[in-house]
């Protein structure tokens, strides 16, 4: 097909758009389509931020439906430490401890494991990072430190975290965000089901109390 | 040309295909699934009667509804709902070694409980490490709403007990009880647990 010798014939204009289509390499196209379909598809937002849905903010004292857990959080409140629990802070520290109650909805008991921040944890705490499980979670009725929250029965936990003695003081208002597990399926070898990353589904904003070395109730 | 097939195999081949993929059909679905590969092993058992599995063996002495109970370390937690208290003997069969009472659960209908570990470890039986031939005999304290008792399903509730707390491909004693049947009692002290046959 060459014509080398002879001088270069005159072509057509369909004919030379054909050649240098022709000549044209195959990722350079397939990228063309590409960013003319995408500049397509910015042309009617596609290219946007997609929107995050804001977890909905609920009251204190609201009872939230989870998946699992019906959860009412009731306060939140600074404490020197639970020596009967003997659950003591090291010096200069404080507890924070976040009050609700917890009512399973699903079938079978459900442990609620201290190191665990699958069902309730903190934010706007200074030294708490986000996602810091529960330092412990009592009972408040007995003091009980394993909880394992049987279906239907609501029970009142204690949510605690060891925080700086100076990060927080009464009046602040801290955020209390309540999660979510994502079932993936039951476990291939170990027993029980297997969970994803927990999502928060709910938060809500509570203003600190302080109690200063505890209350009797 | 002679070579034609016949028409009488072209169905025989569909008969054939028809057939095959019905017994395969019958195979895939009559499978036991990993449920039913892996389920527990049952053994049935009544109130007041020694059942034994591979290494546990468990006497349900009494079952009794209260309103409040008082263990025998003094705890008495509050509850919402009512206690189903169960007084049970259970020791190991074939040898101690990891044996722990890991699973005791009250199933009615479809909803299961565990035996509460509020108590502490030393009040009930549940977690407690079993000894070969010598029973541990005590109580275990089951937290439950307070209409499960006269629920439809109560009168076929059971218990369920196995020696880890992964019952799967082991024994799995399951003793009957009729919740429906038991008045709710106000308040009941319980011993803590001790070694020997009550």
């Amino acid at each position: 097909m060459t014509n080398r010798g002879t001088p270069r014939e005159r072509l057509s204009w369909r004919a030379g758009s054909r050649r240098l289509f022709d000549k044209l390499p195959t990722p350079w196209l397939i990228s063309g389509i590409t960013a003319v379909l995408l500049a397509f598809s910015a042309v009617f937002g596609g290219l946007d931020d997609a929107p995050v849905q804001a977890a909905p903010v609920i009251e204190p004292g609201a009872t939230h439906v989870g998946a699992e857990l019906t959860v009412t959080v009731s306060e939140a409140l600074l404490i020197d430490a639970f020596p009967e629990q003997l659950l003591v802070p090291e010096e200069g520290n404080r507890l924070l401890v976040v009050r609700a109650v917890v009512e399973n909805t699903t079938t079978g008991p459900l442990r609620l494991a201290a190191g665990a921040a699958d069902s309730l944890r903190v934010g706007r705490v200074p030294g708490v990072p986000g996602a810091t499980p529960p330092y412990r979670i009592l009972v408040i009725d007995d003091g009980s430190g394993e909880v394992a929250v049987q279906p239907g029965v609501p029970v009142e936990l204690a949510f605690i975290w060891e925080v700086a003695g100076d990060a927080v003081a009464e009046g602040d208002s801290i955020q209390v965000q309540l999660l979510d597990r994502v079932k993936i399926s039951e476990g291939e070898l170990t027993y029980g089901g297997l969970y994803d990353d927990p999502v928060v589904t709910a938060t809500l904003d509570l203003p600190l109390g302080d109690v200063g070395a505890g209350v009797s109730e | 040309m002679n070579l034609k097939t016949p028409r009488w195999r072209h169905a025989a081949n569909g008969a054939a295909l028809v057939a095959i993929l019905s017994a395969a059909a019958i195979v895939l679905h009559t499978t036991p699934d990993r449920d039913l590969q892996q389920s527990p092993i049952s053994v049935p058992g009544s109130l007041g009667e020694p059942a034994t599995g591979r290494n546990i063996r468990a006497t349900v002495h009494s079952v009794a509804v209260t309103e409040a109970v008082t263990a025998g370390t003094g705890w008495a937690g509050g509850t919402p709902g009512v206690w189903v208290v169960v007084n049970l003997s259970v020791e190991a069969v074939e040898t101690d070694e990891m044996a722990i009472l890991g699973t005791a659960l009250l199933r009615v209908g479809d909803t299961h409980f565990s035996a509460s570990t509020r108590p502490g470890r030393t009040a009930t039986v549940v977690g407690g490490r079993l000894a070969t031939g010598i029973p541990l005999t005590g109580p275990l304290m089951f937290e439950v709403p307070a209409d499960v008792a006269s629920s439809t399903s109560a009168a076929d509730a059971t218990l369920e007990f196995a020696i880890s707390s992964d019952p799967r491909v082991d024994s799995l004693l399951v003793v009957p009880v009729d919740l429906g049947d038991l008045p709710v009692q106000e308040s009941l002290d319980v011993d803590v647990p001790e070694w020997g046959a009550r």
